[in-house]
């Protein structure tokens, strides 16, 4: 495998979604606005918290692990939920660049000189798959760190660090790059069937968001818990492997050159 | 040379390509007619290595297309039917995105690019996006693509299809150059009289290779070699001569048609002592689009 070639197609990639001003303020303004609703609602759940207030009986049960006040064990349940929600930024920024490296490959038929060259179908497939994975894990981990800091900044209050953690760890570092891979996976197979980016787009949130969803809201309940959040992350690292081995097969040059279309 | 033996392509079933045999020394350029959908497109993406045939076996320069890929890929270069381009980059992007992939570094690249781009008048073009070039520009460029790294085999694909007069004789003499420089180049075309132009051999494809050869030797392997003698005499009595001659012919008016292989001057010779007078001498010329029409009928 040629290292370089998917340098090439990955920094080709970038470029032209680049050019996209539509897209290109989309991927910083949507971040930065979803970054700033959540700041606002955990400065605002801080401010609330009155003195002793009380967690429902399961979320007790759950939380008792955690060496903290009342108050400081609702603010880290908080925080870590909405760390959760967090996951939604790349996702959504990775769906938006995949659809459109593909699809803009289909709409100005630059497929066929491409596969023309000495690349083989492995180094096209990888450099499309990290062309929108690396600048979304990049904007999202910027992300996280800012709202870790700002959490850490309240939490001090109560006396702890909330960031980092074991739970922080496997979010962050494995929840959110496999599930953004299952992004970029099923737009890749939508948008090779799609004609246009929103299409794909809209299919591939169709099917995934869902699926995902179900994940977010185990999570908000288990949150604190690493161990059930490590078996969700491992369910997710499946589903990779097994849409990973579906879109291989679909980019097969002789489909990609006779059935993109 | 490639060398394609018993090539045969199916999509889902349906024959595109049926045992297809053809030879292609090195230096020449190969036509290839054939109507929509008889499969020459396909037999371009074969032999560039971007689809598998279903069966036969592809040697170019010796190796073989099916272990080979890589290497055969780096000595071809591919003209496409539509150019292909990044609308939103530059001429310049565009060409050193596609000669990466090919391993140009940038300084082979630089110097060669100032060439091409100066040859085909897009030197004062480079930095403007794709998207506003002309289906002329477009072509030129794509012919700037193709072979900026130094292919030995060159696939043009429609070369010339919807370019205006300026351009196509330009990218026809560009056709001509690269064959001085001994480079192999398969020409698909629908274009028959540029065929008939550029090409040293033709094949005519419908699916299968219907027949191959040089333009003329295919007009004479399919009319004979005629030469048409007009005269002013009686018809009857050009008859009556060339009757006794034993030549195979045919009086339509006063014009004989003569198949004859041989040099006209000797059959005028015959004639005129025999008191025909002659006023016109020529032999029959056919168009390669007649054959064509004829051949694939």
């Amino acid at each position: 495998m040629n290292f370089k070639n998917i340098s090439i197609i990955y920094n080709k990639d970038l470029k032209e979604i680049m050019t996209l001003r539509t897209v290109k303020y989309s991927l910083i303004i949507f971040p930065v606005l979803f970054l700033a609703i959540l700041l606002f609602i955990l400065y605002f759940s801080y401010m609330n918290l009155g003195s002793g207030s009380n967690l429902p009986g399961f979320l007790n049960n759950t939380l008792k692990t955690v060496p903290y006040s009342s108050n400081g064990r609702i603010f880290y349940y908080l925080s870590m939920n909405y760390l959760i929600f967090l996951s939604i930024v790349p996702l959504s920024l990775a769906s938006t660049i995949s659809s459109y490296s593909v699809v803009g490959e289909k709409q100005q038929k630059t497929i066929e000189p491409i596969l023309a060259t000495p690349i083989d179908d492995r180094e096209f497939f990888l450099g499309k798959l990290l062309a929108p994975l690396f600048p979304t894990i990049g904007i999202t981990y910027a992300v996280i760190a800012i709202y870790s800091i700002f959490s850490d900044l309240i939490s001090v209050n109560y006396g702890y660090l909330i960031y980092p953690n074991v739970s922080w760890a496997v979010i962050v570092f494995l929840f959110i790059p496999f599930s953004t891979i299952m992004m970029i996976l099923m737009t890749l197979l939508f948008s090779s069937r799609a004609i246009d980016p929103r299409s794909s787009q809209q299919f591939s949130a169709i099917i995934l968001i869902p699926i995902l969803v179900i994940f977010f809201l185990s999570m908000l309940i288990y949150s604190i818990e690493s161990i059930l959040l490590l078996i969700l992350t491992i369910i997710v690292i499946l589903s990779d492997i097994f849409l990973f081995r579906i879109t291989v097969r679909i980019f097969d040059r002789e489909t990609i050159v006779t059935r993109w279309k | 040379m490639i060398e394609v033996l018993n090539l045969s392509k199916k999509f889902n079933g349906n024959t595109v390509l049926n045992n297809i045999n053809f030879k292609i020394t090195k230096g020449e350029i190969f036509g290839y007619l054939g109507p929509n959908g008889a499969g020459k497109t396909t037999t371009i993406r074969i032999l560039t290595g971007i689809i598998e045939p279903t069966s036969g076996e592809i040697y170019i320069e010796g190796y073989d297309l099916k272990k080979d890929k890589k290497i055969i890929r780096q000595k071809s270069g591919l003209l496409t039917e539509n150019p292909g381009f990044y609308e939103r980059f530059d001429a310049m992007e565009n060409i050193k995105f596609f000669s990466r992939l090919y391993g140009l570094n940038e300084k082979e690249l630089n110097s060669k690019l100032e060439y091409y781009f100066k040859m085909f008048d897009l030197w004062g073009h480079r930095s403007k996006p794709v998207g506003t070039f002309s289906k002329g520009m477009k072509q030129k460029l794509s012919l700037i693509r193709a072979v900026l790294h130094d292919p030995e085999y060159v696939y043009l694909d429609e070369p010339t299809a919807s370019l205006d007069p300026e351009t196509s004789t330009t990218v026809k003499s560009f056709i001509k150059e690269m064959k001085k420089q001994n480079k192999t180049i398969f020409v698909s075309t629908h274009n028959l009289f540029e065929a008939e132009e550029i090409c040293d051999r033709v094949a005519i494809l419908n699916r299968e290779i219907i027949d191959i050869g040089r333009p003329d030797e295919l007009k004479y392997k399919l009319y004979g070699k005629k030469i048409i003698v007009e005269f002013e005499n009686d018809p009857k009595l050009v008859m009556d001569i060339l009757s006794k001659s034993g030549l195979d012919f045919e009086i339509v008016g006063k014009k004989a048609i003569i198949n004859f292989d041989g040099k006209s001057s000797v059959i005028i010779k015959s004639l005129v002592e025999s008191g025909v007078e002659v006023s016109y001498v020529y032999r029959e010329n056919h168009s390669l689009e007649e054959i064509y029409l004829e051949m694939v009928k």
